[in-house]
């Protein structure tokens, strides 16, 4: 590894660049920002170059819109990104789930995001070697940030998961149309593979996340009553559930709330060699600049270029974070969402 | 099984599964139909994962196979003199896993309602893995990796096809990926995949037809069919490393050692191609 | 078990030799002596018991159920339990799958079949109390005199409940049940799988552990009615020194399998035939 000559002092040991990243992160760093440059060769205010895909072929309805048919995919909605060397692989798949026949239409103004709105169940896969087992630590942080950030961004109502064109199939049609009739909603959830770990990934799983919603189509509903009843009641504890069918082919838009789509970013915060000035990094990358990179700060941005959520960790004593900063990150961040989102 | 798991978000446990009625068949046409003595073109690249010491990546028709490997890294524990191959096979959860005979017992899946809630190797999962690592286990130069490990992780992204013929391009998969992981080996594997229908003494090469999901109790008789994987590493002899046969057919002597001569020659054009795209790679 | 290198190269020289010396004197297509006995277990439908002499033994008992035909994914299940193994571990799910694949395929499913609606549900517990070599082989044989013994019990209510809802009714006098497989010119025997080693030129079936140890490879034969059927795969034996084969491994292996089967067959039935607790030797 070493390139020193053998016989000379420890002094001369000379390492390459990403050696030298990974058994000492701080100097890499500092070398590198004395040079103008950062460890992944990027400037300090440039981003990774970012690829969505939304039809990834994935997708139960992916074909659809060829005029080809649909797959036997479970997958309702998907995306793929892809930054620098990170690929993200998002599918969302659901299930049905029966739900308390309250009327949706009370809308107080005192209410909690979760009163109206709802999100999606994700569940985060890193690859990184790791024998099958618990979840590490990032996969389930990652996977409550997911969940909570979509809730609080009032992308998802609640209302637009619930069932209401169901179709009947059954004979006795006319006497099953009261009002205590049971009443379903979907749920959804994501899972979300991710290759080449690098980077903010938080950013790129929400991105998969929201975009995948995007895609996401729910099929129509049937429902069959039991095609016999079996008279058992010992076994069958007498209530045959009907059971609920989905159309292969029909389905309906998800209806989200476009104008809350949003877009994460996070930023990383270094002091320069003399202390005095603040750089902001974008798109951190490689061992160096996340290990050292302590301060970040996360915002999170939608289509309309109004800030919905702004976090600043100040992990790093050295940083100084004014306000100048702040509004110098929320203005790259605007930026470079304009460019994605619209 | 949702309450047990705090560590994932698995979403309300009453909930029930999607169940899609059946996709009307009209597709079938949609696919071009291969010429039965050809093989397939398959779009393959190295070293895309960069957190790993060799990855490859394999696209055939649909399907797509993606392989990590780690190591030779170091392990704890007592001292060994060889390093240990162990191999996780894993579909991304959502998929419905080739339904061949062996799966049929356990094709509970339609029950899953979260996919993410799998957690288990399924039972075509752990047999694809154990194939592959005797595979490799024949292959690698174990003994020049003292106390290490060398883990094959195989991801299956999408599939499309029936279950030996998927497993025949895990083999290249894994193989281009050895590669990449620079691992000592005495060759590099590749395989031939057959289908021999017995009515008309038809041999399929590479065949890519989906299995059916056979109902549990009818009885129909299905056309004598034999699926073949072969394993070979053509540069040491033609050794065999892997050898896998399922089907509902009486195997005869004759037939066999026509079969595995013909997995043989696929085997020998695949290794072929992948030559070129390493040597090319190279460049 | 670990050998020590003097032991190792002694028993490879000495199995690699033309003809093979076997540690225990066993020429290359013979058993090892085993004790069986079936129908012992009286709440089962059908049960054996089979004892290695290296001490290897196992239970099998196989229980039926009346179900809903629609309710269920599958008419067979078999389950596998090893002292110190989990359930979900490769080894366990690796033999489970072997035997489902094999029995899936030649299992008298009509015979399960009661009414429209109703069917037995069978299943197969297999209880490995020690086994000192891969117990495959050993499981293989006392499902086959499992399921010999097993009996179902008369159905005497109407076999069509299409309009009329009635619960299957049986017979209850034993002496009137049917055998599920009854020795007739129609139906075929249970399958059975044999565990091959290979060595130089050499195969040998049913390897004990220390013939395991030193094999290069293994092979996994499927038999029914005197024809090899699949699944026929090869497995690595020992986790040492695995090398590639040749075809002719795997015909010499099939010839060997295919004459063997026949004898084991018979000795099994005379089993099941004096239904007592019998010490046989096989071949």
């Amino acid at each position: 590894m070493s390139e020193g000559n053998g016989q000379e002092e420890m002094g001369s040991i000379r390492f390459p660049a990403e050696i030298l990243s990974v058994v000492a992160p701080d100097l890499s760093l500092k070398r590198h920002l004395d040079l103008g440059l950062r460890p992944c060769l990027r400037k300090f205010h440039e981003f990774k170059n970012l690829t969505l895909n939304v039809k990834s072929g994935l997708s139960r309805y992916d074909g659809d819109v060829d005029g080809e048919s649909v797959t036997d995919s479970p997958v309702l909605g998907s995306s793929v990104i892809k930054s620098g060397n990170t690929t993200v692989i998002c599918g969302i798949t659901g299930g049905i789930v029966e739900i308390a026949n309250v009327s949706t239409t009370t809308t107080s103004d005192d209410h909690d995001d979760s009163m109206e709105y709802t999100s999606i169940y994700p569940v985060v896969e890193i690859s990184r070697g790791k024998l099958n087992g618990a979840p590490t630590d990032e996969e389930m942080i990652l996977s409550q940030q997911l969940y909570e950030t979509l809730l609080h961004s009032k992308i998802l109502p609640k209302k637009s998961l619930i069932i209401d064109n169901i179709a009947l199939k059954t004979n006795d049609d006319t006497n099953n149309n009261n009002n205590n009739r049971k009443r379903y909603a979907f749920v959804l959830y994501a899972n979300i593979q991710v290759f080449s770990r690098e980077g903010p990934l938080f950013d790129y799983c929400y991105g998969s996340l929201v975009k995948s919603l995007q895609t996401v189509k729910l099929p129509f509903i049937h429902f069959t009553d039991e095609e016999f009843i079996i008279n058992d009641n010992r076994k069958n504890g007498g209530n045959v559930k009907p059971e609920i069918i989905c159309d292969s082919e029909a389905y309906n838009q998800l209806k989200i709330n476009e104008e809350n789509i949003n877009w994460s970013l996070t930023f990383g915060l270094v002091n320069n060699d003399d202390g005095k000035e603040t750089i902001i990094l974008c798109d951190l990358e490689g061992h160096a600049e996340e290990t050292c990179c302590k301060s970040l700060i996360n915002v999170i941005i939608d289509k309309n270029l109004k800030m919905r959520y702004l976090n600043i960790v100040g992990g790093d004593e050295n940083v100084i974070i004014d306000e100048n900063i702040v509004l110098k990150t929320v203005q790259l961040a605007k930026n470079r969402v304009n460019n994605i989102l619209n | 099984m949702n309450v047990q798991d705090r560590r994932r978000l698995l979403g309300p446990a009453n909930a029930s599964p999607i169940v899609f009625s059946d996709v009307k068949e009209k597709k079938s046409k949609k696919i071009q139909a291969k010429p039965d003595d050809e093989i397939s073109k398959m779009f393959i690249n190295t070293g895309l994962v960069k957190n790993c010491d060799g990855s490859a990546y394999i696209e055939v028709g649909n399907t797509i196979i993606q392989v990590s490997i780690y190591g030779p890294r170091p392990i704890r524990g007592s001292f060994i003199d060889k390093a240990i191959l162990s191999t996780e096979c894993r579909f991304l959860p959502y998929l419905s896993q080739p339904n061949d005979s062996i799966s049929r017992l356990t094709s509970s899946t339609s029950l899953i309602t979260n996919y993410n809630g799998k957690l288990n190797l399924s039972n075509i999962e752990q047999k694809i893995s154990s194939y592959i690592e005797s595979c490799f286990l024949s292959c690698i130069y174990l003994e020049n990796y003292p106390k290490s490990s060398i883990d094959i992780f195989i991801k299956i992204l999408s599939v499309d096809t029936n279950l030996l013929n998927l497993v025949n391009d895990v083999v290249h998969c894994c193989s281009l990926a050895m590669v990449d992981a620079q691992i000592e080996s005495k060759d590099l594997i590749t395989s031939g995949n057959l289908r021999y229908l017995k009515s008309n003494n038809h041999i399929i090469m590479d065949p890519k037809c989906k299995d059916k999901d056979k109902d549990i109790t009818n009885e129909v008789v299905e056309e004598g069919k034999l699926d073949l994987v072969v394993s070979f590493m053509n540069s040491r002899n033609d050794e065999i490393v892997g050898f896998w046969c399922e089907g509902n057919d009486t195997l005869e002597d004759d037939v066999l050692e026509k079969l595995i001569e013909r997995c043989n020659d696929m085997s020998k054009e695949i290794r072929k191609n992948i030559n070129f795209y390493l040597i090319e790679s190279l460049e | 078990m670990i050998l020590s290198p003097a032991e190792r190269s002694y028993l490879y020289d000495s199995l690699s030799v033309q003809p093979p010396v076997r540690p225990d004197a066993r020429s290359a297509h013979q058993f090892r002596p085993i004790e069986a006995s079936c129908s012992f277990l009286p709440n089962s439908n059908g049960s054996s018991r089979v004892r290695l002499s290296d001490g290897g033994e196992a239970i099998v008992s196989v229980k039926t159920q009346v179900v809903l035909t629609k309710n269920e994914s599958s008419l067979i299940s078999i389950d596998v339990d090893i002292n110190k193994e989990r359930d979900d571990s490769n080894f366990i799910k690796n033999l489970i799958s072997s035997l489902e694949s094999i029995l899936l395929k030649k299992f008298p499913i009509e015979k399960l079949k009661l009414t429209e609606r109703y069917s037995f549900k069978v299943y197969i517990d297999c209880f490995i109390l020690s086994h000192n070599s891969y117990p495959l082989g050993l499981l293989s044989l006392c499902i086959y005199l499992a399921l010999k013994s097993t009996r179902l019990p008369l159905l005497t209510s109407t076999v069509n409940d299409r309009e009329i809802e009635e619960q299957p009714t049986f017979n209850d006098d034993w002496e009137a049940s049917k055998k599920l497989f009854e020795p007739s010119e129609h139906q075929d025997d249970p399958p059975l799988l044999f565990v091959v080693g290979i060595i130089g030129n050499n195969v040998f079936i049913d390897p004990s552990n220390e013939e395991e140890e030193v094999s290069e490879n293994g092979l996994i034969v499927g038999f029914a009615n005197g024809e090899i059927v699949p699944p026929v795969q090869s497995t690595n034996l020992s986790n040492r020194d695995s090398k590639g084969i040749s075809p002719k491994h795997i015909l010499k292996a099939y010839s060997m399998v295919r004459n063997c089967g026949k004898e084991v067959v018979k000795a099994l039935n005379t089993v099941v035939s004096s239904d007592d607790d019998v010490f046989t030797s096989i071949y």
